[in-house]
């Protein structure tokens, strides 16, 4: 089988780039998993920040409400220096400061009032707003308490008792459900899988394209003893092989690094989301590949194909961040119904009938895909075959 | 004989189209996409309304004040609420039409079926509600006389959010920063095919080049000067189109900021000349291998997921320290964001020591080749 033979040969020219991949790939799997939480069954938790503390004050309001901080977020005090604040939120000591003014702790007993100043890291701009939130909320109780006759000191206590009320929190149908910030690091492992497996299946599938459509390459193929038509199943054959082995490959390594934190059912979902996602990067590797006429191109359109399927499908974005028009092209792309599915099965473990029909639509979605982007690569190829044949 | 050099490679670099698809199109793709994915969070700060269902159970004052504070929210376009029965609504929340639903009937229950930041507001709303209810009820205890004085001041203002440099911070501005580095990295590939086409071993022309009678020395630097000019060229293409064409903030220190592309330009050259002229490999396999390096220092420096460098600040600072697209987006945040150069000129430095070191090296690598037959 010469072409079979060739396909393996120039596969084998791009080992150290499937190599660099892997391991690259590995790395950042390792780096994620080692530094996200382990999922706490159920429950849900608020956000902690580390919150930088700049005292100017030291009254009994600013230690009051620091204590009130302290029930939930982790403090840490910063010299008062603008060098010193620039310096923690540079190096990420902390996610936001908090700046009590001299005088803070006075003026609020006065019924007046010199605001608290909250500072967002450049690179974190929500922190601030949720701990501007918190103090306006807690402050606004210890006023009231204080305008209702409380002394200060009582005002303060009750103030952060009240803080302890929360709402009841149920999940539907009383099932498991793990929040964003526990998700475990093989969520992520299968969530990435979608951007190497583009990335791998269109820089090694092209390239053998376009070798083959070359058009000396091409017509010394017809001109030869062997037909067509066993020429393009022995492609086929090579194409095959080489999305089973990536296939097999990751997932075995994901499955071996998860040890544990992935169910049966679970693996069984997860090996089909996969597959049907690899079928789909194998059909955009053959269309490219038609398309292409040189290495360089192939590089170009890989790359290209890989991050916009994958910034809009919600793979390095969170779907919250992107706007509704831009979702209703999003729901078009194969990423987005491989990083709905990875996230039902990670964030509601235990499923249910409704979720059941959202990962088979889910997968129906990406084999529709697939089939559509095979078929136009079929158009495109006999063209590019009358055209080179000449 | 430089300036003819420095004119012919401008020439080749441009009608060379897969590397100025990759040095000059393809930022300009990813910025655009950037902008398409999360570009509204640059300038509208506001959420959309939440949508959640309310099931209500009976009557009674508590109920009535709940439904009030919902509709104050509604009207305030916090909340957008369904009034419904249970099954309905729980029956939305399968159809994940709505984020929670908001149930009452002994007492205040929310149910979700995910987590996330809309339900994570709910929730907060909710606990605002119910402090306030509990604040009131105490003070209805304690105090009657104090209850008219402690509604008014319940919803004063006491915090707000600053800056230290006067600019608001954004999270988004993270991805544009290290999309900039990546296209200062990618000048690498001018750099691997400059190397390819001074190596006689690699290129045919590169073999015509050695044999005529030209110092080497002007022929290196002549390429080089024309690669940096088209590169930088390029960078402030983009710069206009990010800054002009899609308001992405840069600081008001330009001359800086463009001298800090510059060096990173300089730095993807000299990372291509060392990379091209240290192996024998295709010039298709040393683009694959400073593509995967290239969009991995970018990947580091948090161009897909902005929380990267935070944990490796955290837990591996070093990598932050060296990482050239890390150097490059850190530099411009120095910039947009804090007043003290130290910060900056730190970046810079370690940035120029890598360029020197990467150019010299390349350079050694080319310098006297003899080769027995070519």
């Amino acid at each position: 089988m010469p072409a079979f033979k060739l396909f393996l040969q120039i596969v084998n020219s791009k080992k150290y780039m499937i190599i660099l991949y892997y391991g690259i790939f590995l790395v950042i799997f390792l780096l994620i998993s080692g530094l996200t939480a382990q999922s706490a069954e159920g429950q849900y938790e608020e956000t902690s920040l580390n919150v930088g503390v700049i005292d100017r004050d030291h009254s009994l309001m600013s230690k009051g409400l620091l204590a009130f901080l302290d029930d939930s977020h982790t403090l840490t005090d910063i010299n008062d220096g603008k060098n010193a604040m620039q310096d923690a939120l540079y190096r990420q000591e902390v996610s936001c400061l908090l700046i009590i003014p001299k005088g803070f702790g006075l003026k609020f007993a006065s019924d007046g009032s010199i605001p608290l100043q909250s500072v967002s890291s450049p690179d974190n701009a929500q922190a601030g707003p949720l701990i501007t939130s918190q103090l306006n909320d807690y402050l606004g109780n210890v006023s009231a308490y204080m305008d209702a006759g409380s002394t200060e000191e009582e005002a303060l206590a009750s103030a952060r008792s009240l803080a302890s009320i929360r709402t009841d929190i149920a999940f539907q149908d009383g099932q498991q459900v793990t929040s964003q910030d526990q998700l475990p690091g093989s969520y992520y492992y299968f969530l990435f899988y979608s951007y190497i497996s583009l990335c791998i299946m269109l820089s090694c599938i092209c390239p053998v394209l376009v070798v083959f459509y070359q058009p000396d390459v091409y017509r010394r193929c017809i001109c030869s003893g062997t037909k067509l038509r066993a020429f393009n199943l022995q492609l086929a054959l090579g194409t095959l092989c080489f999305t089973l082995f990536l296939l097999i490959s990751l997932l075995t390594i994901g499955f071996v690094l998860s040890h544990g934190e992935v169910t049966f059912t679970q693996a069984g979902w997860i090996i089909l989301n996969a597959a049907a996602f690899t079928l789909c990067a194998t059909a955009l590797a053959c269309l490219c590949g038609y398309i292409a006429k040189n290495d360089m191109a192939v590089a170009g359109l890989a790359n290209t194909i890989a991050l916009s399927l994958c910034f809009l499908g919600g793979i390095f974005v969170p779907l919250e961040l992107i706007s509704s028009k831009v979702l209703a092209v999003s729901r078009l792309m194969p990423t987005y119904w491989y990083m709905t599915i990875n996230r039902i099965l990670f964030v509601n473990p235990d499923l249910t009938a409704a979720d059941t029909v959202h990962l088979w639509q889910g997968i129906g979605l990406q084999l529709g895909f697939a089939a559509a982007v095979f078929s136009i690569a079929l158009v495109v190829s006999r063209r590019r075959r009358q055209f080179t044949g000449r | 004989m430089f300036w003819t050099h420095y004119r012919l490679r401008l020439k080749s670099i441009v009608v060379n189209r897969s590397t100025f698809f990759w040095c000059a199109i393809f930022p300009f793709i990813l910025s655009t996409l950037f902008y398409i994915s999360f570009g509204s969070s640059l300038s509208d700060k506001s959420f959309p309304p939440v949508p959640a269902a309310v099931v209500i159970q009976g009557e009674g004052e508590g109920k009535t004040a709940l439904l009030s504070f919902l509709k104050e929210l509604e009207r305030q376009e916090v909340l957008k609420l369904t009034v419904t029965g249970a099954e309905e609504a729980s029956a939305l929340l399968e159809e994940e039409r709505i984020a929670g639903i908001i149930e009452y009937y002994d007492a205040l229950q929310l149910i979700l079926r995910s987590s996330g930041i809309e339900q994570s507001i709910l929730k907060s709303v909710l606990d605002s509600y119910q402090r306030k209810s509990a604040l009131f009820a105490d003070i209805a205890r304690e105090n009657p006389a104090g209850l008219e004085a402690a509604a008014g001041m319940s919803a004063a203002v006491f915090a707000e959010d600053t800056t230290l440099s006067g600019r608001p911070a954004n999270s988004s501005l993270q991805f544009f920063y290290a999309l900039v580095a990546m296209s200062c990295m990618y000048a690498s590939f001018y750099g691997l095919v400059m190397s390819a086409d001074l190596q006689g071993n690699l290129s045919p022309l590169a073999v015509r080049r050695t044999l005529a009678p030209v110092k080497r020395w002007k022929m290196i630097c002549g390429d080089y000067l024309a690669v940096l000019t088209v590169a930088v060229a390029v960078l402030l293409l983009l710069f206009a189109y990010l800054a002009f064409g899609l308001g992405i903030d840069f600081g008001s220190h330009v001359f800086l900021t463009v001298f800090t592309g510059i060096v990173g330009c300089m730095f993807g050259i000299a990372f291509g000349i060392l990379l091209g002229s240290s192996n024998r490999q295709s010039l298709s396999a040393k683009i694959g291998i400073s593509v995967s390096i290239c969009m991995s220092c970018c990947f580091l420096a948090g161009q897909m997921i902005n929380l990267i460098p935070v944990l490796i600040e955290k837990y591996v600072p070093v990598i932050n320290r060296i990482n050239p697209a890390q150097l490059i987006a850190n530099s411009f945040y120095c910039l947009a964001f804090y007043d003290d150069y130290t910060r900056y000129t730190l970046n810079i430095v370690t940035l120029a020591v890598l360029t020197i070191a990467m150019g010299c090296a390349g350079i050694l690598l080319m310098r006297r080749k003899k080769y027995a037959s070519i």
